[in-house]
């Protein structure tokens, strides 16, 4: 099967001169810019509001403790916020995930940690359905739509205008006539996602590292997986309405139908009733231990930090030791539903990964968020970062409570720094081993099929 | 060069083709005369391998049509009807493209002298086949057929729907393919025009080649009443 260099050069032209692909690249293309600016301006928004945070938070310690002043680091100590923040990754911008809709910033008081950790409830970790209209929008919801238009009627139509009469009797091989067209479709597919890309690299500033190797990579599978997928229905021989239709459907299928029922059975098959019990929980624990003899709450507290016991707390009178060790306590009744629920979302987060082997739109979105660090993985590490911080800020102050401290005479902004996350790099090997799956099976199938709808002889009206 | 033997073609209980016994040496022009539906179009497509046959077989140089298909597209060429090409592309890209399919490369200038053979006028070379009227088409086809040094062309109703001069001018251009040793079936309903390019004359009915004339035994007057006696 050899092609020709100048069919080839002759298809490209032939292609490129039809108006499908004009209006089809142009529209791509608008659709590319605004998703630049769109996530520019949502990170860029949530990069402003972290970068405020440090003066936020060093203007309110001051003011506490100027309001505090007189009064013990016991007392005192119930007002002050701890902010943490969760920056984001330079890639962010490209696939902005769940972070629209998980808080980038959390303030924690030194009291149960529980009730403040679940602004929003942690229910969608396929991330599936239609979000933003990032860079990551286009290339999973709209290239596939180019990729239909670019090849549906690649050689239905010349079937319908009679021009493959003669591309069938003069061409030396068939084989070789079909794959010179994909390849043409191919290579301008190919050039198209290759230069979206690259805009998006210079638009949203994506450092030239391995990520942003990853995340072309990944796209790049992505765009031949659709390739393929339109190559197979072509290989069936059918008319150019025929293909479209097929595509359009496997299109809803795949990318709006498929995600949101698996979202569902996900949601259904691993309920996580924990964020709103756990909140109740740590609420009840606190509440009752009002009404409760002290002796037992401070034992819980003495189990975790005996360092305390030599301080004496009062049985029939108010104590702030008493009351820091009680809102620890509430964590303590809470931390198994707390664990619980950290642990049904990386079930969530496993089952989704395993469905995504059977839809390559959800492993390509989970594999972009991955690599942005934008899924639900994250965001958990997120929270599981704050909690640290929580217990440091908490065992920070202890002292002072215990001791009976005045409030200024300690410095109430020496407690651990906040450290944000870092980025990590989570394997998408998984991801991209499906989608190529996915993609050698379909190209397998159209082989067969071209061998049988188009090589050999076949009654077919408009041969 | 080009046989047919018990050649049959059957869609379920209806026969379009009933043992066809027909022989066309290099050289030789067959016209095949016949009312819509006679079997004609059937014929060409079972030689172009567009079809598989019912029975018997159809070859082409020795060759079977139906075992070897892409074997035989060597030595043939195709003019339909209506030739339609790439619009997007120019007459001389159009036969450039088309000439490098069947494996030739040639120079633009040798494509020139192609279409020039066929016919075409040379300020439509660079135009784009968009607005080729039908007869520019089809001396395209001609040209492509040409580039291909086909030894069979096989031309399904090719003058329909020409102007006489256009027409007249394809007349003569296939009889000196045929004069150089083209072997041609040609499906037409133009009598005269059948009459005047063939050497050879069959008439069809009902999938049945009823008889075969001498074009030089014959006038068309009486080729005209031998015609609606069969039909």
């Amino acid at each position: 099967m050899k092609i020709n260099m100048k069919v080839l050069f002759l298809e490209i032209k032939n292609f490129l001169l039809g108006k499908t692909v004009l209006i089809g690249a142009i529209s791509l293309l608008l659709f590319g810019f605004y998703s630049f600016y769109h996530g520019n301006q949502v990170i860029d928004r949530q990069q402003k509001t972290i970068a405020f945070v440090p003066d936020v938070q060093k203007h309110h310690l001051q003011e506490i403790a100027r309001h505090g002043t007189g009064k013990m680091v016991g007392s005192t100590a119930y007002y002050p916020f701890f902010y943490t923040t969760n920056p984001a990754s330079p890639w962010e911008k490209f696939s902005i995930g769940q972070r629209d809709v998980n808080p980038f910033t959390l303030k924690v008081k030194m009291l149960a940690i529980e009730g403040q950790l679940y602004d929003s409830e942690l229910t969608n970790p396929l991330t599936l359905l239609v979000g933003n209209l990032d860079a990551s929008f286009v290339f999973i919801f709209l290239f596939p739509l180019l990729i239909i238009a670019f090849t549906y009627n690649v050689l239905s139509e010349e079937q319908e205008n009679g021009v493959w009469k003669i591309v069938r009797t003069t061409s030396d091989s068939i084989g070789a006539a079909i794959a010179g067209k994909l390849l043409v479709r191919l290579a301008i597919i190919l050039t198209t996602t290759l230069l979206v890309f690259l805009t998006a690299v210079v638009a949203l500033q994506l450092p030239v590292s391995a990520p942003t190797f990853q995340l072309l990579l990944v796209v790049l599978l992505y765009v031949l997986f659709w390739f393929t997928i339109s190559v197979l229905v072509i290989a069936l021989g059918k008319s150019s309405s025929f293909n479209a239709t097929t595509l359009v459907c496997i299109w809803i299928f795949l990318a709006i139908l498929f995600p949101g029922v698996a979202n569902i059975a996900v949601n259904n098959s691993i309920p996580v009733p924990e964020a709103a019990e756990t909140a109740i929980r740590q609420r009840e624990g606190y509440h009752a231990k009002w009404d409760q003899p002290k002796k037992p709450t401070m034992e819980k507290f003495y189990a975790v930090y005996p360092q305390y016991r030599k301080y004496a707390i009062s049985e029939d009178k108010y104590s702030p030791g008493w009351y820091y060790a009680m809102q620890f306590s509430g964590d303590l009744e809470s931390a198994n539903s707390s664990e619980k629920l950290f642990e049904k979302l990386m079930q969530r987060q496993t089952l989704s990964e395993r469905i995504a082997r059977f839809n390559p739109v959800i492993a390509a979105q989970q594999s972009l968020n991955k690599v942005a660090n934008t899924d639900l993985t994250s965001h958990i590490r997120y929270l599981q970062s704050v909690k640290a911080h929580h217990r440091q800020i908490r065992e920070y102050f202890y002292p002072f409570i215990f001791e009976d401290t005045p409030t200024e005479s300690i410095n109430w902004a020496g407690y651990p720094a906040y450290r944000p996350n870092q980025y990590l790099q989570e394997p998408v090997r998984g991801g991209m081993i499906a989608i190529l799956i996915w993609a050698a099976g379909s190209l397998i199938a159209a082989q067969i099929l071209f061998k049988r709808n188009f090589i050999k002889i076949k009654d077919i009206q408009n041969a | 060069m080009l046989e047919a033997k018990n050649l049959t073609k059957r869609y379920g209980s209806h026969t379009a083709l009933n043992k066809l016994n027909l022989s066309i040496q290099p050289g030789e022009i067959f016209a095949l005369l016949g009312q819509n539906g006679a079997g004609k179009t059937t014929t060409i497509n079972l030689f172009l391998g567009f079809i598989e046959p019912t029975e018997g077989s159809a070859s082409i140089n020795g060759i079977s049509v139906a075992e070897n298909p892409q074997e035989i597209k060597k030595y043939l060429a195709y003019i339909p009807e209506t030739v339609m090409l790439y619009p997007n592309l120019t007459g001389l890209e159009n036969l450039e493209y088309f000439s490098s399919l069947a494996g030739f490369d040639y120079s633009k200038k040798e494509l020139g002298g192609l279409l020039t053979t066929a016919g075409l006028q040379a300020q439509a070379f660079d135009q784009r086949l968009a607005g080729y009227s039908k007869g520019m088409r089809q001396k395209v086809g001609i040209a492509i057929a040409v580039a291909k040094k086909a030894k069979v062309l096989l031309l399904d109703e090719p003058t329909s729907g020409l102007d006489p001069k256009a027409s007249n001018e394809f007349s003569q251009i296939i009889q000196s393919l045929a004069a150089n040793g083209t072997a041609i079936l040609m499906a037409t309903h133009d009598i005269f025009r059948a009459k005047e390019v063939a050497s050879r004359i069959g008439i069809m009915k009902e999938g049945n080649l009823e008889s075969v004339i001498d074009a030089s035994m014959i006038s068309a007057n009486e080729l005209e009443s031998l015609y609606l006696k069969t039909v």
